[in-house]
């Protein structure tokens, strides 16, 4: 298999065919989670400075992407492009969201937009209606039962825990037929929740099923690592020590490590899997592959920071901003994206021909903890016994629950 | 004593009785057996996906029919005997087309019109005009014969609505090129493209066109040159043979056939393509065309090939035609899906609403009752204008 570059055509391909496009749009928070990424544990973002994003730089920037919607076909019918309101909490800047849902309302452009919020619910009793009314794909931060939630407090350190009970089930009452259809929740794991605790609660509560996440674990300052590895807890062990581990794996499905490392497994190396209807026609060990695992920048989001500087995605260093808004201008140079992006690849190609997993790499360069020097050294590199082990581990699992093959294969709808 | 039997992971077992079929997609070994109930009921077992492709049995109970089966599947490498503790995992095969259009419409969030652009990949124009009077345009590329002519303008027009980075492959068939007007704006805008193009023009109309043809020579320009075999053919070609052209030479019986063999000897021809049509000669498809069971058995197909005869028509896939009147087709023997004034979306949708070819596949009879059904290749034309689902000798293979 020979190694491909990114090229200016693949950029240009993302932007046409956005997905999604992250506004932050502040810096500010109602909380101050003790874990939170820009938070004390961590460096590598822009300092937080209470600020909010400016109309002025939004609708530069929608209008720079319209002018090249307009311009070029898209690949899609009716393409269908989220515009993602991210924060600091972003209901602190209810304003800039409501503009920015009007103006994309009123665009002239064969074109669907969704809205989509990732909150922490504080203010959520104020706002709802609105957020009902136009439908936003809402992801709620909820750590579990108050004891889970108690690293979510508030400026004087408080549990944020009633406040975002409260709000969530007040919208659950107004606007239940919404609720059902459109919000979702997030729980973090750590020391003070578990999968089990978070996830009955969540479903007991809520009816819904949770997605969990790890705390990150790049970018920890030096001197918060023993606070770090303290509060820290691996979702799989998590879920394996949980009394109900059986019936829990099955509830959660492909929430359940292993499951989700077995999907992974089936999708590309069974050679059962195809993208779309194309990918019949295609040869795949004559393909070539891209190193490691990062997404074409664009290829699923544009991240716009409350400071005006574009990025590829909100979970990335803000140091890896390709461009920014100012001025009224959108500064994007595409040579310099390409190139930059292909130097990155350079450095770890020599790493991904030689690995055994480069066919289902997951690895984001971006989190390659010393991408930025000469010789970076990529921790997911896979020798062939590291990759027989993978395969036997995604295999056994498999003999102990066959059944998962045709549900993984024929019920999971990914893209 | 008991035993596990696994069959390899690129391995399909075919039911349709009176036959069976196991099938190695890696190594093309295979064996055909005739299904008794003890050895159909293994293959449901083996076929049903919560069992990953193993079973375990007595030995000793099966009949010796069952037993040799057993004994076969090994011996031809397709799938290993072992203990009952082995631990071997394999993973039937099992089509998971992650943007297919049935997935697309069962997730609320997602649209089937996603992404469709990338699927159109082939463009045929007939600009149509006067000339010889057949329905061999239905099968191949050949003139055809209209009132109607698509201008030069009116072809530009519609690539340039397409603008797709998808489109790689154009065809023009010119059907009376002598009075088209423009031939030479349509000829420098297609080049402008870079998109690989074939001009198609018939034997007859070469002499006073072979100048203007012959400065087509271009790097992503091809002339193919269609031939029917007849007495002034070899005398054409004599005189205007040229090395960058390429022929396509139409048969219809084993005279032609002979006579198009001589001729190629005698004027060293190279670049061509033998393209039978029908045209009430059944018989000499039925000889010459149709599949027998050991051509099948004999091409080897991968895992991925076998998956497209059951999700796509190969032939078909990603093409659309545009008759002279302007209406667009994906299959000249349907109903069309569109016009040339409608958005590319639009047809191509409308081809994915009534599936008249892109997806057509062998799910009818006799082709649906037959152990082959996924091996043969997909439908084509010739189906359509013989008729029949099937371009084979099917119940000489019943036996
Ligand atoms: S984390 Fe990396 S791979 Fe994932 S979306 Fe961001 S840039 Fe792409
Ligand atoms: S795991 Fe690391 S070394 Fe292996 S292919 Fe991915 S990026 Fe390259
Ligand atoms: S054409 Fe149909 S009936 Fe004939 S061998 Fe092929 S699948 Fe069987």
């Amino acid at each position: 298999m020979e190694q491909a570059k990114l090229t200016i055509n693949d950029v240009e391909d993302a932007l046409i065919n956005l997905k999604q496009v992250t506004l932050e749009v502040t810096d500010v928070c109602n909380l101050r989670c003790k874990y939170c990424g820009y938070g004390d544990l961590y460096f590598g973002y822009d300092k937080r400075q209470d600020k909010y994003l400016s109309f002025d730089k939004v609708k530069t920037l929608i209008d720079w992407l319209v002018y090249i919607w307009k311009f070029f076909k898209t690949v899609s019918y009716m393409p269908t492009t989220t515009i993602g309101f991210y924060g600091g909490e972003p209901l602190m800047n209810i304003d800039l969201i409501k503009q920015t849902v009007e103006y994309v309302e009123n665009l002239k452009i064969n074109r669907n937009f969704l809205f989509a919020m990732t909150t922490n619910a504080v203010l959520l009793d104020k706002y709802m209606d609105y957020i009902a009314e136009k439908k936003f794909n809402t992801l709620i931060s909820l750590d579990g039962n108050s004891e889970g939630q108690s690293y979510r407090v508030n400026h004087s350190g408080r549990n944020s825990f009633d406040t975002v009970y409260r709000n969530v089930k007040l919208l659950q009452q107004e606007h239940p037929e919404y609720f059902a259809e459109h919000v979702n929740f997030n729980a973090v794991l750590h020391n003070r929740n578990s999968v089990e605790s978070t996830y009955s609660f969540i479903k007991n509560e809520f009816g819904k099923t949770p997605t969990m996440s790890e705390l990150n674990n790049s970018n920890i300052r030096s001197d918060k690592i023993e606070e770090f590895n303290r509060t820290y807890r691996n979702k799989s062990e998590s879920l394996y020590q949980s009394e109900n581990y059986e019936k829990l794996a099955e509830d959660i499905f492909i929430g359940e490590p292993q499951t989700e490392n077995l999907l992974l497994f089936l999708h590309q190396y069974s050679g059962n899997t195809f993208r779309d209807y194309n990918d019949l026609f295609i040869d795949k060990n004559e393909l070539r592959y891209r190193p490691t695992g990062t997404c074409t920048p664009f290829g699923k989001k544009i991240f716009l920071t409350v400071n005006g500087k574009i990025i590829q995605c909100e979970r990335i260093d803000h140091n890896f901003a390709v461009g920014n808004v100012e001025n009224g201008k959108v500064n994007l140079d595409f040579d310099y994206i390409v190139n930059r992006f292909n130097a990155y690849l350079d450095k770890l190609s020599k790493q991904c021909k030689v690995c055994y997993r480069k066919k289902s790499c997951t690895q984001c360069m971006y989190y390659i903890p010393d991408i930025d020097n000469n010789k970076p050294v990529c921790h997911g590199f896979m020798n062939k016994t590291d990759f027989e082990n993978y395969k036997s581990y995604c295999m056994s699992h498999l003999a102990k629950k066959p059944y998962l093959y045709k549900k993984l294969m024929t019920e999971i709808l990914v893209e | 004593m008991n035993k596990k039997l696994t069959i390899y992971s690129d391995t399909f077992i075919w039911i349709k009785k009176p036959k069976g079929l196991i099938y190695n997609s890696q190594n093309g070994h295979y064996l055909l057996f005739q299904p008794t109930s003890e050895i159909e009921s293994i293959c449901k077992y083996l076929n049903n996906f919560d069992n990953l492709y193993s079973i375990i049995f007595d030995d000793e109970t099966l009949n010796s029919e069952t037993q040799k089966f057993m004994q076969n599947i090994e011996e031809r490498h397709l799938g290993i005997l072992t203990n009952v503790e082995a631990n071997i995992v394999s993973l039937p095969p099992l089509l998971n087309i992650l943007n297919a259009v049935e997935k697309l419409k069962a997730d609320k969030s997602r649209s089937e019109s996603e992404n469709i652009l990338k699927y159109f990949s082939a463009l045929t124009v007939y600009t149509g005009g006067k000339c010889a009077n057949t329905n061999y345009y239905k099968q191949t590329f050949y003139p055809c014969n209209s009132n109607e002519v698509l201008t030069s303008e009116t072809i530009i027009n519609f690539l340039d609505n397409i603008q797709s980075q998808y489109l790689n492959s154009i065809n023009i068939v010119f059907s009376d090129i002598l009075n088209y007007s423009d031939a030479q704006v349509l000829i420098d805008y297609l080049e402008s493209l870079q998109i690989p193009t074939t001009i198609y023009v018939h034997y007859t109309e070469i002499m006073i066109n072979n100048r203007f043809l012959d400065k087509l020579r271009n790097n992503n320009l091809t002339v193919k040159i269609i031939c029917e075999i007849d007495k002034d053919l070899q005398n054409i070609l004599l005189f205007c043979k040229n090395e960058s052209y390429h022929y396509n030479f139409l048969i219809k019986n084993e005279e032609e056939y002979n006579i198009l063999e001589e001729m190629i000897e005698n004027l060293q021809i190279k670049k061509y393509t033998v393209i039978p049509v029908f045209d009430n000669n059944l018989q000499f498809f039925e000889e010459h065309v149709f599949v027998n069971e050991s051509d099948i058995l004999a091409t080897k197909l991968s895992k991925r090939e076998i998956f497209a005869h059951q999700a796509l028509n190969t032939n078909f896939w990603g093409a659309l035609t545009v008759l002279p009147d302007g209406k667009v087709y994906s299959n000249l023997h349907n109903e069309s899906v569109g016009t040339i004034n409608d958005s590319i979306y639009d047809l191509i949708l409308n081809e994915f609403h009534n599936n008249y070819s892109w997806r057509l596949i062998r799910n009818q009879k006799p082709c649906c009752d037959c152990i082959y059904q996924w091996l043969c290749p997909s439908p084509s034309n010739y189906e359509f204008v013989i008729g029949r689902m099937n371009l084979c000798n099917y119940y000489n293979m019943q036996k």
